[in-house]
Parts: structure tokens; sequence; C-alpha cells
């Protein structure tokens, strides 16, 4: 009968088990602030036993007790917690403390330095959606951006200047790849845009200093666009503008997408309708064609590949000059980003990307610039459970630079420099306990040309104060290749070199965010002509940037409307280039301010927006006195305004999209520009600097048609 | 000898087993009796727990991740009227994380992916004018594809029509757009017909409001 003795035994531990071991387990769950848990859960996972903790936090569990079980608490917004109840016995009292889990909400973050627009992210400043809708920004991503503190205002440029910096120490990154030209070829008075249109990005991070070694070849910033992921459906859209028209189509099907958009753009019909300064001898024409496939792999990864070109032209008289400037401008840019997740604890993620842009320039001279690019990129991320990630990669990046320069007198010039850049990084980011956030990182940068090796360590850290308030400091070292128009003198000039320290608070809190940023900025190696001669420059060039930038945006008080006020206070000087001693350049300004404003009117389906902004006088060189950079712009004001329609049309989602800037007609003006030679009375002629228009108006109709409109611009 | 110890041991294994599945069903008509409550006193909290146990011990069955996923768009939505954006994103990550799994056993299940498009429109709850774009597409996708896996499921076309209800219409949306659906909707619950032994049920009461409030805008 030995056989039933192990039968006999199981059946009397089941028994056991279910009946004799019925006991009582009371406990009170509380918060970490002391306040009860009411309605947290209390069980044994894997069993159906369980209870609901009351209004008071107290719950009542009867359950068979064993040493080897552990009780389970879960409550939401805290952290699961299990207690082992290894010596507790019938009749005993738990006490229960749940600490709050650490969501992006609440935990400390880096913020140093950077705006993120973002859809995906909860605690950001900004949405894709703020870019695309800024009036006066006519839905350019560095126009919309240069409405937020740390930007100078440099409206006949049109490109970024951030914390004292000149426009190419912003560099721009799509998808992690390095854009070589992100702005349109542009003449002085014409301002340039960016080539790329807002709707293309999901995400935009814009740093405005002490940003991560990921990036790097930008003395002042990193602009970093993320392209949007598989679109949900088809969608074909239409646009018909005061300056042009456009089409173009999304196929999606299955797991995979390809897009395709032509646009066309003739300033001429504008030009003649409405008054201008500058006297066009051709307005500006444009045409580009963007191509685009995505798709998505197992496991989340995802393939993107993209191409754009484009081909623009103008030409101009200033002050009834002969003969007049011309530039035309091809531009093509391609690039294929894969993105794979490698098990739970890995993703990787890498690029190539070429481009090529052609400039031609006349003005009784003729200049044609050929740039070529080709890089290639490969970052890799390891996971940790307990948030960290260490994030290492590398890149290379070619770059073909030439020009053919023909005057009227002497010999035709011809410049070729290769370049190739090597760089590397290793970085990790995460939570030192529940208050504190940490990036640290290198970067490591070899350049061919030069031969030089440059190293940059990052640091950058966050600590939570309260529940609503952060402190960021962020300290960094960041470097740059020199401009190709001086490393023709010298190639192997050395870097530019910038030390950021940055010291701020945030505070958000139910829809309104305030943050305040203290910045010093350390300029060292930049490039500089000992005795005002190009053709000696050198590394020897120095200067100092130091602010203070001020944000508000309030989405809170004003029902359906929305606003943000920013500030910005630069003091800075540079010795460099041909500057005589430290002065602060023509770029810069000391006092900024915007204030944008966007207002839902639910009746009229339509969204309005205003836009101001303030810029102190810049000061610029009049070569007719002895005196270096003595004189001064005028103030600058804007008032720009747009509205846009959400309608129907034929059955088809539509917008009607108008815009005027300048409206109560401020007046404009950046001072002047001297011609190079002087004229027979040994004065350097002056043209007076104006914007091309005193307004410019824009209007538009775009049309979307096909499942995906919701989405579409 | 061998042959009893086999026999003792298949009897074994056939109590056990009996055992568990008259636990899930009882755990079942206990959480689905809640759910019901629930659904008078619009507390989803009690049924939310229950769910929570039995999907972490019951981790091959889909449905009991479908109804915690269901409870926490309740709650969802309760914090949405009280304007309590950090708990709506909080259920919603519940949610999403519930049917994660539930779709990870049952991924050709139309109720399943029916209400995955509804967690899609909680978003779009979070914050209209910037989630909608991204998720609003998102949602009617989702419908669409729950009602091709089964015509018969009530909720999809439920789900689709309260959707292009909320949408305005020139986005596609409105009580037009939506009288369809709805009305296929109410004909589905009035046949009666369930998703299995431990399915959902839910739906036909409101759906009944809003085809009332569709047609009397039609009107």
């Amino acid at each position: 009968m030995s056989f039933l003795k192990p039968f006999l035994l199981l059946s009397a531990f089941a028994l056991t088990g279910t009946s004799a071991a019925q006991q009582v387990l009371t406990g009170q769950v509380r918060l970490d602030d002391g306040s009860p848990a009411i309605g947290a859960n209390v069980f044994l996972p894997g069993t159906y036993d369980g209870s609901v903790s009351g209004t008071d936090g107290w719950f009542q569990l009867e359950m068979a007790l064993a040493d080897s079980l552990a009780l389970r608490v879960t409550y939401l917004g805290y952290e699961p917690q299990d207690i082992s109840l290894k010596g507790i016995e019938n009749g005993d009292t738990l006490k229960i403390t749940l600490s709050a889990s650490v969501t992006e909400l609440q935990a400390a973050t880096i913020t140093a330095g950077a705006f993120i627009a973002s859809d995906e992210q909860q605690s950001v400043l900004l949405r894709p959606i703020d870019i695309a809708l800024t009036a006066g920004a006519n839905a350019d991503i560095a126009a919309a951006l240069n409405t937020l503190p740390g930007t100078q205002a440099n409206p006949e440029d049109g490109r970024l200047f951030v914390r004292g910096g000149d426009a190419r120490e912003v560099q721009a990154y799509v998808d992690g790849m390095r854009v070589p030209r992100p702005y349109t070829s542009s003449v002085p008075d014409v301002p340039a845009r960016g080539r790329f249109s807002p709707f293309l990005f999901k995400g935009t991070s814009f740093s405005t200093g002490g940003y991560s070694a990921a990036f790097g070849q930008g003395l002042s910033s990193a602009l970093s666009l993320e392209t949007k992921d598989l679109p949900e459906a088809s969608v074909t859209s239409l646009s018909l503008t005061s300056l042009g028209v456009g089409a173009g189509h999304t196929e999606r099907w299955g797991n995979q997408s390809f897009s395709a958009n032509a646009d066309y753009t003739h300033m001429g019909p504008y030009t003649q309708l409405a008054p201008q300064f500058l006297e066009w001898e051709r307005a500006v024409q444009a045409g580009s064609l963007q191509l685009g496939y995505q798709r998505a792999l197992p496991a989340n990864g995802m393939l993107k590949a993209q191409a754009t070109a484009q081909r623009s032209g103008l030409a101009v008289r200033y002050g009834g000059q002969q003969p007049p400037l011309s530039l035309d401008n091809d531009n093509a840019f391609a690039q294929t980003t894969l993105k794979l997740l490698p098990g739970e604890n890995w993703a990787w993620e890498s690029g190539l990307a070429m481009g090529y842009d052609r400039e031609k320039v006349g003005n009784g001279f003729a200049l044609d610039r050929q740039e070529r690019t080709f890089q290639a990129r490969t970052v890799a991320t390891r996971y940790f459970n307990n948030s960290w990630a260490l994030r290492f990669g590398g890149s290379w990046y070619f770059s073909q630079w030439e020009e053919h320069y023909v005057s009227s007198v002497g010999e035709p010039l011809r410049t070729v420099l290769p370049g190739h850049l090597s760089s590397s990084f290793v970085e990790a980011e995460g939570q030192l306990g529940s208050n504190w956030a940490l990036r640290a990182g290198a970067r490591a940068e070899y350049s061919a040309l030069s031969g030089q090796f440059n190293a940059a360590p990052r640091v950058s850290l966050g600590y939570k104060a309260g529940a609503h308030g952060q402190w960021s400091m962020a300290w960094g070292i960041f470097h740059q290749t020199p401009a190709e128009e001086w490393l023709r003198y010298r190639p192997n000039l050395g870097a530019e070199s910038a030390s950021h320290y940055i010291l701020g608070y945030q505070y958000q809190r139910l829809g309104r965010s305030l943050r305040v940023e203290g910045y010093v900025k350390d300029y060292r190696s930049l490039a500089r002509f000992p005795e005002g001669q190009p053709w000696m420059v050198d590394n020897s060039g120095r200067g100092f940037a130091r602010g203070l930038d001020f944000f508000y945006r309030d989405q809170a008080s004003i029902s359906n409307g929305d606003f943000w006020v920013s500030y910005s206070f630069l003091d800075t000087e540079r010795e460099y280039l041909g500057f005589p001693g430290p002065f602060t350049p023509s770029f810069a300004s000391r006092h900024n301010a915007s204030v944008v404003y966007k207002h839902w009117v639910r009746d009229w389906q339509t969204s309005i927006g205003l836009t101001y902004t303030l810029s102190s006088p810049r000061p610029y060189d009049d070569p007719n006195t002895p005196e270096f950079m003595d004189k001064q712009t005028p103030l600058y004001q804007d008032l720009s305004f747009n509205a846009s329609y959400l309608t129907e049309l034929f059955g088809q989602f539509a917008i009607v999209y108008l815009s005027v800037t300048n409206v109560p007609g401020f007046r404009q003006a950046f001072g002047e520009r001297f011609d190079t030679e002087p004229g027979p009375d040994g004065l350097y002629q002056p043209v007076a600097l104006r914007p091309a228009a005193p307004r410019f108006f824009f209007a538009g109709l775009f049309l979307s048609i096909g499942e995906g409109r919701y989405f579409s611009n | 000898m061998k042959t009893m110890i086999f026999l003792a041991m298949n009897l074994l294994l056939a109590w056990a087993t009996y055992g568990q599945d008259g636990q899930f069903e009882n755990g079942m008509a206990k959480g689905l009796a809640l759910l019901e409550e629930a659904e008078r006193t619009r507390d989803f909290g009690p049924a939310a727990a229950l769910f929570e146990r039995i999907s972490e011990a019951e981790p091959q069955r889909w449905q009991p991740a479908y109804h915690l996923a269901y409870c926490h768009m309740m709650l969802a939505g309760e914090a949405m009227e009280e304007k309590e954006g950090g708990a709506l994103s909080a259920h919603l990550d519940k949610a999403q994380a519930a049917l994660d799994r539930a779709l990870a056993l049952a991924p050709q299940e139309s109720e399943i992916v029916a209400l995955q498009g509804y967690v899609y429109t909680g978003r779009i709850w979070k914050a209209p004018m910037v989630n909608g774009a991204k998720y609003s597409p998102k949602a009617s996708a989702a419908y669409a594809k729950a009602i091709e896996l089964n015509d018969e499921n009530p909720r999809a076309y439920h789900l689709m029509g309260m959707h292009l209800f909320y949408t305005p219409s020139f986005f596609g949306g409105g009580a037009e757009a939506a009288l369809p659906y709805l009305e296929k909707a109410a004909a589905r619950f009035d046949a009666g017909k369930k998703t299995g032994e431990y399915g959902p049920v839910w739906g036909a009461f409101f759906n009944q409001e809003l085809l009332q409030q569709a047609k009397q805008a039609t009107e």
C-alpha cells in the first residue's frame, strides 16, 4: 500500500491549505506624505485573494498566513510594493507606506539650455503645433524659435543667433544627421528660411547651450529635429498661396509609407502688387521636391529615408547699383536612418547622408561655390533597469568645399578644401536618488584638415525642488571648425571653442511655466586676422557672452487663449576676425523681447495669433569714421498677425491662412552697408538697409484629401 | 502498481485543475458583478482592483486584462471630468499596459482592438488641440480594424460612432457621419450576441443616448 502514501500526504497538505489556516490580517496603507491611501489594492500575487483599503487606508484580509508569502500593494501613481509576511501572525497589523512612482512629470530632468517641443513627452514647454502657428514665423522653424529667450533677432538675416553667437554657431540635425545647409541661400535684406517644413517633424529640441555630447560642431547651439513616424493613413494635400503652389501625396500601406511633395514659389506677382523698397531685377523663384519612405520594422524598429532637392534664384539691385546682385542655388540632401531595438535593453540607431549645395553669385564678378558632404553615424544605447542609460557612438563627416572666383580684374581664384571630421562620444544619463538627474559625457573629435584632436567634456544636472520647481546646471566645452572662408587661407586652422556655464530655475504648474536662466560663455581660439589681414588668420581670437534669459508661458489664465513672454539680456564682446580689439559684434543686441499670443475662436473655427518682437539697437561699423563699431541701428519693433480658419471645401478638410507682418507699420531699419572699396572721393559709399517691403502679406489655402487628413498641414 | 500511481496522479491533477477552473469562474463572476454594479455607481475602483488580481493570476487569459483596461478607461473618463490631468494620464497608461497584455494573447480579438482605439481617444481628451492630430487617425484606424475583425461586435460600431460624433465635421466627423455607426451598434446590441463567456457587455445604454442625440442633430 505504499503507493497511497504520497497521495495521502498531498491531500492532507492541500486540505490544511484550504481550511485550517484561514486567518485575519489587518493593516493601513499610507502615502509618503502621511495621508491614507484610499482604494489601494492589497493582494497575494498569483491568487485572487485580496482587499481594497477603505477611506482611512485600512484593509482587512482573510487568508492563510505563511512565511513564504508576500503581500503586494498597488496604488495609482505610486510604486507597487511587495511586503514579506515572514513572522507575521494572526492578528498582527501591517503599516505600509507607499512611495510616489518616478514618472516623467515628477522626476528631475535635464533641462538646462533646452527648449523641447514634443507631443510624446509630458513636461515640455512647447508642442510642435506651437512652432507651426506662431504669428510672424509663417511656418518657418527658425523664425518661430526666434521668439524664445536666448535668441537675438536679426530680421534682415532670418537665421538663428543664440546667446551672443553668430548664425553658423547653431548646428542643425535631422534624425541625428548633421544638416550642412539648413537655410535657403540668400542675399542681404532678404531673410533666409529653413529648408525644412515644421510639419515634417514630431519633435524639435532647441538647445541654447550646454547640449548633449551626442552633438557637436555648434559653438552655441544644437537644433535637433526628429521626423514623424509612419503616418496613420494616406492623404493628398494641395496648397495655393499668394506666392506659389504645392502638391503632395502620402501613401500608407501595411507597415510602409511613401510620400512625395512638390512646391513652386514665384514672388514676381507679389512684388508687383505690394510696394517694395528693394529693386527686384528677378524676384525670388524656387522649386522643391521632397521624397520620403518609412517602414516599421519588427519590435518597434524603423527605417526612414528621405531626399530633398531645391533650386532657387533671385537678382536684386541695391541703391540703383549696376550691375545687379544675382544668386542661384541648387541644393540636395538625402539621408537614411535605421533604428533597431535588439533585445529589451538595447537600442541601435545608424544613418547615412549625402548633401550637395551650389551657390552662384554674380555682381560684376562671378562666384561659384560648391559643397559636397557625406556622413555616416552610428549610436548604441544600453538601458539599465534603474532608469540609467548609457549611449555611445561615432560619426564620420566628409566635406569637399570648392570655390571659383572670377573678377573683372586679376587672376581667377580657385580653392578646394577637403575635410574629414571623425567624432565619437559616450554619455550616461539617469536619476541620482529621487531628486537629482545627471547627464555626463564626453565627445572627441579629430579633424584631418587641421590634424587637431579635441576632447570636450559635458555635464548637466537637474535638481527637483518641490513638486513643481526644478533647478538646472550645465557645464561643457564645445568645438567647431572655422568657416571655409578663413580655412582657405590656412587649412590647418584649429577648431574654435566655447565653454558654457549655465544655472537656471524652472517652475511648472497647472498650465503655467516660468523659466529663468543665467549663463556665461567663454570663447577661445576664434579665427582672428592679426593686423587686419585675412590671409594671416590664426586662432588668437577670444570673447565672452553673458546674460539672463526669462520665459513665461501661460495656457491657463485665458480661456482658449495661450501666450508666452520671453526676454533676453545679453552682454557680449569678442576680439575676432578683423576686429581691432574687443567689441560687441553687429549681430548682438543687448535686449530682446517677444510676446506670442494664440487664441482659438471656437465659433469661427479659427485660430488667431499675434507676435510682438522688440530688439534694442545693434552696433555696426562705418569705415568712414576712425572709430570701430561706433554706429547703432535703430530700435527694432514688429507686430505680426496670423489667422487659420479650419473649414470644409468640396467636402474636404481645408485651412485658409492669412498673415501680415508689421501691422502697425513700425519704421524698421538695419543700419547701413558700405561698399568694399572707397569711391573716388575716398569715402565708402553707404547703402541703407531696410526690409524688402514695409509689410509682408501672405494668404494661402491648404486642402487635405483622404483618411489621413486630420494631421496633415 | 504503476497503473495505480498513474491513476492517482491523474486524479490529483484533475482535482487540482478543476479547483483552479472553479476559481476562475467564480472570480470572473464576481468581477462581472462588480462591473455591473460600477455601471450604476460609476465607481470602477473595486472592479479594477479585482481584475488586477485576476489578470495577474491568470496570465493566459485575455478577458481579465481586458476588463482591467476597461475599468481604467472609465476611471480616466472620471479624471477628465474632474480635470485631473495627472490621474487621467496615469489611468490611460494603466489601461494601455493591461491592453498590451491582452493584445499579446489575442491580437485578432475585435473587442481588444476596439478598446485600444478607445484608449487612443482617451489621449485626445488629455489635450485635444495637441493630441487630436496624432491620435484621432489612430483611434479611427483601430475602430475600423475592430469592425473588420468582427462585424458582429456592437462596441466596435459604438466606439466608432462615438468618436465621429465628437469629432468636428471639418475633420470628417459630426452627427451625420456618426449616425450609421450608432444605428448598426444598436442593432448589434439588440441582437445580444456575446463575445465568449467572460467577454465585455458594456455600451448599450450610452449608445442609445448618443443615437438619440445624433438623430435630433440631423433632423
